[in-house]
Order: structure tokens, then C-alpha cells, then sequence
């Protein structure tokens, strides 16, 4: 009962001054929006360099390329990389991007062969459309459904990127992080796209090794085989090829975690500011609940849960806010064809949630002492 | 055995580099049932002697005895405890929650004791009833007149059947209407309900509704005198507030 009715006691506190308490209620919604949205982006980031879908992956590139556009190997080295014992398929690959460089907005074209989207060497589940009428049409893309849900596009519709004009045959969904945030259309029609001096040139070939722990000797035969041949390859994994892809986007992440954890102190200092204004205006009030017979831990846990109220409060509009923009917004961060989608998981959430609940506790500690120690007498004079 | 017993007491504080004595070797007893007015001058000593006698201030030295207890000695955990159970506390300002109803107001007392939600409600029902504002259960304070917000004050001081009350110049921020009501609700407290009252007043006619009145200059008593009172011990015909809150 008493727990409870101290609850109540504090919402009634916190709904006394309503201008006070919804501008610090915001204060924290907005940290908290801006720390879940760079958790998001972070978990994305983790979870494209460390799906267990892509562990086994090499991806070859042309030496000293950095960007698709320039990169560019000859088809044939598929049938040679395919002979290696080791592995397992090897998926040629040309990719088409509208943007080179870090993007919110980037659109990436994958041409691949037609069979290699039902034979699993592209591992998607298509959930609109069909992979037949994908098969019919040269100019057939089937799109990520994050993409789609981004452009607004639907099957049958026409969309066209910079030079390149498809037809959607149907919307996907994949399990490998950022891959439905980007498209797949045939390899020739993408070839073609670039000129004729593109066919039979691929941007990279992406192989699925039998065993993970063969990555590091496969890839150094295949950069040793075609050390002298017409052009020279860089073989990495999937995650080293993310990271290097990504290598100044993740520096950026990195900072604006510090920022995230910056604007958690922010909160701090606000929520505390709050709280101490709160305890000393009510500096009177305290001390008649003291004569009253109410414990200084009484009043204590009041102030705390006043705190605590306010930074939950904001915490949770803040992080539902971010979670309705990360899941309903489609935002997708690429660089060099490379798609990372902002990830919200249930312990991004929850971690967001317990940085509100931490924060307004701490903000309450010092205030919550201050109003359980002060001298009944002297506080009754004073206010 | 006296209810209220100062042995010797002596209360100094710090002001800057100044000592303050507002109280120095005082003895005082005060009988179960007795109505006292303390008068005397700013500065005379009479709300720090009551609030010593509430347990909200410590003696510097000697005894503060309230029923045969040494609270003085008391940890300030163990006197807020003594405090909710055996003292109400009526303010000059009425001191009322500006955030909680006039029935929150008075029930606040009674979240530090044990009692079931229906037991709370018949208490906080008789207290409001005994002056005179149950029909104001749901008011705010801003709702309510001073001297409303006083007998609300007056409920809350009386919900816990305190041993005693204590009055800190209840009719001071009052018109004379109301003030006289508050005296009357006082008096009714003593006689009919048998409360033992301490009050700190300027007002010689609120002195006047007491049984004895004490006069402090300097930290002493100057002087004394009984005050005819006719039945202040007598109690009337019982009630449904004399039930539960005698």
C-alpha cells in the first residue's frame, strides 16, 4: 500500500508543474531517440560483419579497386576458382550502385546468373512475384523488400536508377543483413548496361567455401593464381570486405556512439537539474512529511521515483520513436555497393530502456539525499 | 505521572558565528488531557519548546520525556516512528499538499501505519466528519478557504488518535471568523475527545481556550496560570469520532 501510494504521491508531484516535467520528459526523448538510433545502426553494422550466413564467404575484388564501378574481372575466373577443392560454389557478380560514396538513399544492383537465384547460392525468400517471371524478363529485378518498402514499389512496377531501367518481378526477403535492401537483376542485362565492353566482366565473385577455416589458404592461392594473369585480384572475407567497404563509415559509428553516450550524460545533468529544482521547491513540503512521521528513506524513494518516472517516460517515447522510424522508415546506410540496414532488436530496446531507467536514478540520488537529511526545523523556516 | 515532562532543558544552536540559547534550563510538565497555551515574545523560545516537545527538534541538553519515553535519545529514524504515532502537528500555514485532495491530505498519516484500505477510510471519513468537511473530501487545497485548509490540517493532526497535539499559532493567517472556529474545533478536541494540546499563539483571545497559559521570555517561564475551564477533562456524551479517534 504504501509503495504504491508513494508512486502516486510522486506522478502527482511530477503532474504539478506540467510545463516543467513534459520539456524534461522531451529533453530525455530526444537523447534517447538518439542513442536507440545509434545502437540500431551499430547492431546493423555488427550483424552485416558477423552473420553466420556470410562466415564462410570469400568475396574476390580487383586489386587496388575500392569503389564497383571500377572494379572489374573476367567471368572466366570462375571456373578456375570453382576447381578448388575447398569450395563450394562460386557466384559471379556485377554490381551497379547510384552512389559510390556513404549514402542514406544508395541503390545497389546485383546482376547475377538467373539460376543462381533458386539454386541457393542467393539466399532469399520471395514473398511477392515469382522467380519465373524473374527468369522470363531480361530486364526482371527482384527487390529487398526494404527497398521496395523505401522506393514504394510494388510487382510489376518500373523503376529506373541512373542508366538502368527494370521491371520488378518480385520482392524478397533475406536473412543475410542489408541484402533486402538492395536489388538483383541478370547478370548479362546489368553487363550490358555498362557497354558492350562489359560482358563477360564481373565486379566481384562471391565464393561459398565448404569450410570457414579454409578462408585464409583459399584466399591467397586464388590471389596467387591470378597474380599474373589479365588482372590481379584481392581476395577478403565477407566481413573483412564489409569492414574495409565500410572502413570510414564505421570510424564515423564509432564517434557517434561517444555522442550517444554524450547525450545519455546530457540527460543526466538535465534530469538532475530537474529534480533538484523539483526537491527545492518543495523544501517545505518534505519537512511537513517528516513531521508527519515519514523516514528519510521514505522521502528519499519518493524523489528517486519521481526521477525515475521522468526518465522512463522520456526513455520510452524516445525509443519507440526511434523504433517506429528504424522499422517503419527503411533506412539503409550504403558505401560501395555495400548495404547496412539500421537493426533494432529487443536488446537494443531494452538497453535503451535501462540507460532511461539508470540515468534517472542517478539524477534522483543526489536531490533524494539532500530532501531525506535536510533538518526538519531549519526547512520549515526557510521556504 | 505527567504526560509531557521537561527536565532541565537547555536548546542552543549556531547562528554564523553566533550562539543562540532560545531555550535555557527550562522545566515544564504538562498533564494528559491538559489544553496549554505557550505566549511570549518573537524570539521567546515557544515554538522551538514545542517543537521539541514534537520530536522535530533534539535538546541540547536535558530530558524531553512524553509518556514516561526519553526522546531525546531517540535516533532520528526512531523519533520520525514516535512522531507518526503519537504526535499531530497543526501548522500556522496549514502545511497542506497543494497536489492531493483534502481526503489524501488527511489519509497521508496513515500510510505509516498498518491499517486496511477500509480502516483508512473510516478514519479519514470520522476526521473529516469531526470538522465539519466531509462533504469537501475531494477539494483541493486552492479549492478550500484558509480556514477550511486549516480544519483539513486540524483532520490530519487528529487521523492517527495522537497522544498529543501540537499547535503552532493555528489562528495566525486566519480572519477572526475563522480563527474562532478553529479554537472551537480545538477546544472540542480537549474536552470531548480528551487530547492533550500544546499551542504556540500571540493572540491572547486563542489563549483564552486554554486551560493553562505559559508565558516564555528569554528561554524561561515567566509565568504561569490556571485558566477557568470548566470540563476540559470532563468528556461529553460519545460520539462516533470519540470511538475512534479518543
Amino acid at each position: 500500500m504504501m509503495l504504491f501510494k508513494l508512486i502516486h504521491y510522486a506522478w502527482r508531484s511530477i503532474m504539478r508543474n506540467k510545463a516543467r516535467s513534459i520539456l524534461t520528459v522531451f529533453g530525455i526523448a530526444a537523447a534517447m531517440f538518439l542513442f536507440t538510433f545509434i545502437e540500431g545502426l551499430q547492431n546493423g553494422v555488427k550483424a552485416a560483419t558477423e552473420s553466420s550466413a556470410t562466415q564462410n564467404m570469400l568475396i574476390v575484388y580487383q586489386k587496388s579497386r575500392f569503389c564497383p564501378a571500377t572494379s572489374s574481372l573476367p567471368e572466366r575466373y570462375a571456373d578456375v576458382i570453382r576447381r578448388m577443392p575447398e569450395v563450394e560454389s562460386v557466384l559471379p557478380v556485377k554490381i551497379f550502385v547510384n552512389n559510390c560514396r556513404a549514402s542514406l538513399d544508395s541503390i545497389t544492383f546485383k546482376g547475377v546468373p538467373e539460376a543462381a537465384v533458386t539454386d541457393g547460392r542467393v539466399p532469399m525468400t520471395i514473398i511477392a512475384g515469382s522467380a519465373e517471371d524473374f527468369k522470363k524478363r531480361t530486364d526482371g529485378a527482384l527487390v529487398g523488400q526494404r527497398l521496395a518498402s523505401r522506393r514504394g514499389l510494388k510487382v510489376g512496377d518500373r523503376f529506373t536508377v541512373g542508366t538502368v531501367g527494370v521491371q520488378v518481378s518480385g520482392i524478397f526477403a533475406s536473412t543475410v543483413p542489408g541484402e533486402d535492401n538492395l536489388a538483383y537483376s541478370h547478370l548479362e542485362f546489368l553487363q550490358r548496361a555498362r557497354g558492350v565492353d562489359s560482358l563477360g566482366h564481373v565486379t566481384q565473385f562471391e565464393v561459398a567455401l565448404k569450410s570457414a577455416r579454409d578462408a585464409n589458404t583459399v584466399s591467397r592461392r586464388i590471389d596467387a593464381d591470378f597474380k599474373s594473369d589479365e588482372i590481379a585480384t584481392n581476395t577478403k572475407t565477407h566481413k573483412a570486405h564489409i569492414a574495409s567497404a565500410t572502413g570510414d563509415l564505421l570510424n564515423l559509428i564509432r564517434f557517434t556512439r561517444w555522442l550517444g553516450l554524450l547525450c545519455v550524460l546530457v540527460v543526466l545533468a538535465l534530469t538532475a537539474n530537474t529534480i533538484y529544482v523539483m526537491v527545492q521547491d518543495r523544501v517545505r513540503e518534505h519537512a511537513v512529511l517528516q513531521t508527519l512521521g515519514f523516514r528519510g528513506r521514505q522521502l528519499f524513494f519518493l524523489v528517486v521515483t519521481e526521477s525515475l518516472l521522468l526518465a522512463l517516460f522520456g526513455g520510452a517515447l524516445g525509443t519507440a520513436v526511434a523504433t517506429a522510424l528504424l522499422e517503419y522508415g527503411n533506412l539503409g546506410l550504403g558505401a560501395e555497393g555495400v548495404q547496412i540496414s539500421f537493426l533494432l532488436s529487443p536488446i537494443v530496446i531494452v538497453i535503451g530502456l535501462a540507460a532511461s531507467a539508470l540515468t534517472g536514478l542517478l539524477a534522483g540520488l543526489l536531490p533524494a539525499l539532500q530532501a531525506a537529511t535536510a533538518p526538519i526545523v531549519d526547512s520549515l523556516r526557510r521556504a | 505521572m505527567s504526560l509531557i515532562e521537561l527536565k532541565d532543558v537547555t536548546k542552543t544552536y549556531r547562528k554564523g558565528a553566533q550562539k543562540v540559547t532560545p531555550l535555557s534550563n527550562l522545566d515544564l510538565e504538562v498533564q494528559k488531557g491538559e489544553f496549554l497555551a505557550l505566549m511570549g515574545p518573537s524570539g521567546s523560545g515557544k515554538t522551538t519548546l514545542l517543537n521539541l516537545i514534537a520530536g522535530i527538534d533534539q535538546a541540547t541538553s536535558g530530558q524531553v520525556m512524553i509518556n514516561g519515553i526519553d526522546i531525546t535519545r531517540m535516533s532520528r529514524s526512531r523519533l520520525a516512528r514516535w512522531r507518526a504515532e503519537n504526535v499531530g502537528y497543526i501548522f500556522q500555514l496549514y502545511h497542506l499538499v497543494p497536489v492531493l485532495t483534502a481526503y489524501e491530505n488527511v489519509e497521508l498519516p496513515l500510510m505509516l501505519h498498518k491499517l486496511s484500505r477500509r480502516e483508512r477510510q473510516q478514519r479519514v471519513n470520522i476526521a473529516l466528519e469531526a470538522v465539519g468537511l466531509l462533504d469537501r473530501y475531494d477539494h483541493y487545497p486552492r479549492q478550500l478557504s484558509g480556514g477550511q485548509e486549516q480544519r483539513v490540517a486540524i483532520a490530519r493532526a487528529i487521523v492517527t488518535n495522537p497522544h498529543i497535539i501540537v499547535a503552532d499559532e493555528p489562528t495566525g493567517d486566519l480572519d477572526r471568523d475563522s480563527a474562532d472556529e478553529t479554537l472551537k474545533l480545538l477546544r472540542r478536541l480537549n474536552r470531548e475527545l480528551g487530547k492533550t494540546l500544546v499551542m504556540v499563539t500571540h493572540d491572547p483571545q486563542a489563549a483564552r481556550a486554554a486551560s493553562r497559559l505559559i508565558h516564555l521570555e528569554k528561554g524561561a517561564v515567566v509565568d504561569a496560570e490556571e485558566q477557568p475551564h470548566d470540563s476540559y477533562i470532563t468528556p461529553s456524551p460519545a460520539t462516533a469520532s470519540q470511538e475512534v479517534l479518543a
